[in-house]
């Protein structure tokens, strides 16, 4: 689907001494690992600077990387090279920002930004978060904006969007904040030339504002003549089909033709124009940037900074950005926590990753001693490891064979996931031991070892 | 201004069309029928092609208390030990385009009522409704094959979709949706050949493909749901360069969002389960939809509401008034 680039075409550009001295034997392999990304051009001792410069346009991902900010919390846009997260998988993920606005006190302000910081919430061993604070200036005022501006960066390390059409008021801000490169928010048509030059001048990137492709491609034309090219194209969202044409078509180009190879965004914060309860509108927030994010938007503006509308928005942004080809599993055997015994309760569950980590945070948070068997389902969820097959009794019988579990307990008890719960009298007759049957979700496992455990014996 | 062209890709291969639900004039009863599938391109690609016809969202119906989160059983506490009045709520009440009846009564392990019993009930439903209907079983493999034929026999002539074939039980279930008329549901684990093998194999059976949908598995959202993204971009990429085993509609059990714990538990921390419950939901079926859903099963009237209203405005195109400069005010 996207441009695949051949060794042959990286090895025109090398000496061809096949020297080594790189650490791979030939040129023709050192190419190879190139485009592999395992290696980087600055490793041949030999390579010219207009050769090497060759190399690295070649190699740029179609849709060029975006850094906003600086520092440890700077975010990185765009950079990525195919079309499908099956194909190889997408590199950089979708930031998230939530608004503020200049209208507010400072009370106001502090209140919303604390409260911003304050979304988070870890799952599969990552904290997820909102990346970005977009100030928008809403007085209209230069004076007034760049004060907020000011407090705003006093006031939290997450790295900005400025928002406003009106030059004087960016630049106002922009003074301000330039040596943090801000995003710039937001070239038009009407004022791009002012806008260009102020993110020349800060070496900031800057965002235009359009309502087609056809526009983007003009304007970023444009801004390209003007020597602008940290550039994020941000498509109108009145309507969602247009919407998603624009954003398939542009992330197409970029990948197939290496046409319009920028990242895109939404400002899906726009849904609360709409006259609708605010329930409602977080709502539709939401899902358009659900939408944005699985259809190639490389940023999302919101206005809700309510954990119950964020959090669907994060973890899907997890899910879509994660290693396709890297199954999100754990290594299959036996886990001990706490200070186990030979008393000590054993349980059983599949190594999908997201399974283990919820289900040891559970056990952890219960403050229980005991084992857990952690089954090989190559990955899969205990529920669907079930219907599909790779959670049987075999494999459990396989498992407590191959952990040597019989010499560390003193009991023959297995505790299963409810989950499981069919699988009972097929596991003892697999094992010879005995099931008890789970909680249906493992936040039940503490309730459950105080009313179950230790089995009665009968 | 310089030109731009947009990259079209013609697609060699395209999805049957399928129809669940007859009309009088049909043989059957309904109303309305459901026409879900006939893509030509990839979802929601109108600048490439207009694909034939909108995805539709069927609400799910039990015919025996199951336990449901609290912020879904308030909405049908008043008709669970009825399950005709539960799909007519549904239907009346909430818009769902289809209504999908569970006969999880019949599990052995648990009330196992009988297939004759369980056909009563499919016939109540469709007595009491006029849209079209899909009809599962409960997952005993033992008591399925029973239930689901004396379920298409009392429903005969109606074009139902019956759920599910899997590889491991797909002969009698096939035949006998087929023998009385209906369409099936394949459904297999989140995996690209394990689908194709078992369209394969129902192929060889008979079945039509305008009578087949396949089910590659709803993973909930933040369990594996881009998995399910990824398969189904996969299957209908296939579909559309001409692989003729997944040139079938897909169907999304999207209700399985509340099988996330984030969806239903009672965390203070992550705000009110009332709403954050719902949107769990609804963020997993919008998502699905962009990977190629056709037919979409849902709980939560509010996840629905929200799920079928965003279906209108891709298919619509309809413009609201959000412009950023009210927004910079």
């Amino acid at each position: 689907m996207s441009v695949r680039i051949s060794p042959l075409q990286i090895y025109k550009f090398l000496p061809k001494k096949n020297c080594g001295e790189c650490g791979v034997p030939t040129c023709m392999a050192f190419a190879a690992k190139i485009i592999e990304g395992t290696i980087t051009v600055e490793a041949c001792p030999h390579i010219t600077p207009d050769k090497k410069a060759g190399i690295e346009s070649l190699v740029a991902p179609p849709v060029k990387a975006i850094k906003i900010g600086r520092g440890d919390k700077a975010v990185t846009i765009g950079g990525e090279k195919v079309l499908y997260r099956h194909e190889l998988k997408f590199f950089n993920k979708t930031a998230i920002a939530v608004d503020l606005d200049d209208s507010m006190t400072k009370d106001e302000m502090l209140a919303r930004l604390r409260k911003i910081e304050e979304l988070k919430f870890t799952r599969v061993g990552e904290t997820l978060h909102v990346d970005l604070i977009a100030l928008k200036s809403a007085v209209g005022n230069p004076k007034t904006f760049a004060d907020a501006v000011s407090f705003v960066m006093d006031s939290t390390k997450l790295p900005m969007i400025l928002c406003s059409l009106n030059p004087a008021v960016m630049e106002a801000g922009v003074n301000v904040a330039g040596p943090a490169k801000p995003l710039i928010y937001a070239a038009t048509f009407d004022n791009y030339q002012s806008m260009s030059e102020l993110a020349k001048k800060n070496g900031c990137p800057l965002a235009v504002h359009v309502r087609n492709v056809n526009e983007a491609f003009e304007l970023t034309s444009r801004l390209e003549r003007a020597g602008v090219e940290e550039l994020v194209i941000d498509f109108d969202i009145s309507s969602i089909r247009e919407a998603v044409n624009n954003l398939v078509i542009t992330r197409r180009s970029a990948i197939i033709k290496r046409e319009v190879g920028y990242p895109t965004m939404t400002v899906p914060a726009l849904n609360w124009l709409i006259d609708a309860n605010e329930v409602d509108k977080a709502f539709s927030e939401a899902l358009t940037a659900a939408i944005s994010i699985v259809r190639y938007s490389s940023l999302v503006v919101l206005h809700s900074a309510e954990m119950w509308s964020v959090l669907p928005i994060l973890t899907l942004r997890q899910g879509i950005f994660s290693d396709p080809v890297k199954p999100a599993a754990v290594n299959p055997g036996l886990y001990t926590f706490g200070t186990p015994n030979k008393n000590s309760p054993v349980m059983v569950t599949t190594n999908f990753a997201l399974t283990y980590h919820t289900v040891t945070s559970d056990i952890e948070s219960a403050k229980i001693n005991c084992y857990l068997l952690v089954l090989d389902t190559d990955g899969l969820s205990v529920a669907t490891a079930v219907a599909g097959g790779r959670f049987t009794a075999e494999v459990v019988s396989n498992a407590i064979k191959k952990t040597g579990l019989e010499g560390m307990v003193a009991h023959k008890h297995l505790i299963i996931p409810g989950v499981a719960s069919a699988l009972k009298s097929k596991i003892e007759d697999a094992t010879g031991w005995r099931v008890l049957v789970g909680p249906m979700d493992s936040s039940g496992i503490f309730e459950f070892i105080k009313a179950k455990w230790p089995p009665k014996v009968d | 201004m310089t030109s731009f062209t947009p990259t079209i890709k013609t697609y060699p291969g395209s999805i049957a069309e399928v129809q669940i639900g007859a009309t009088r004039s049909e043989g059957g009863t309904r109303g309305k029928a459901v026409k879900v599938g006939g893509e030509k391109t990839l979802p929601f690609y109108s600048f490439e092609l207009e694909n034939p016809n909108r995805p539709v969202v069927a609400i799910d119906v039990f015919d025996a208390p199951v336990k449901l989160p609290r912020a879904i059983r308030e909405y049908y506490e008043d008709v669970m030990d009825n399950p005709a009045s539960w799909a007519e709520k549904c239907v009346k009440k909430f818009d769902a385009d289809l209504v999908s009846i569970h006969l999880v009564s019949t599990d052995s392990k648990g009330l196992n009522r009988s297939a004759q019993e369980a056909a009563k009930t499919v016939e109540a439903i469709l007595q009491a409704v006029d849209v079209p209907v899909i009809i599962g079983g409960s997952g005993d493999p033992k008591k399925d094959p029973e239930v689901l034929a004396k379920a298409a026999e009392a429903s005969e002539g109606e074009r139902c979709l019956i759920m599910s074939a899997t590889l491991e039980l797909y002969e009698p279930i096939a035949e006998s949706a087929i023998a009385h008329g209906h369409n099936i549901l394949a459904w297999t684990p989140v995996d690209v050949h394990m689908a194709k093998r078992l369209n394969r194999l129902l192929f060889g059976l008979g079945v039509p493909k305008n009578r087949l949908i396949m089910d590659p598995t709803t993973a909930a959202l933040g369990y594996g749901l881009e998995y399910t993204f990824s398969v189904m971009e996969r299957i209908r990429i296939l579909a559309l360069e001409g692989d003729e085993e997944v040139q079938v509609p897909m169907l999304c059990g999207i209700s399985n969002a509340w099988g996330a714990r984030e969806a239903w538990m009672k965390t203070p921390e992550l705000g009110p389960a009332e709403f954050r419950g719902p949107l769990w939901e609804a963020l997993t079926g919008v998502t699905l939809l962009m990977a190629g859903a056709d037919v979409l099963l849902m709980v939560h009237p509010k996840a629905v509401k929200s799920v079928k209203d965003v279906i209108s405005k891709l298919y619509s195109g309809e413009k609201l008034p959000m412009n950023i400069l009210n927004w910079l005010k």
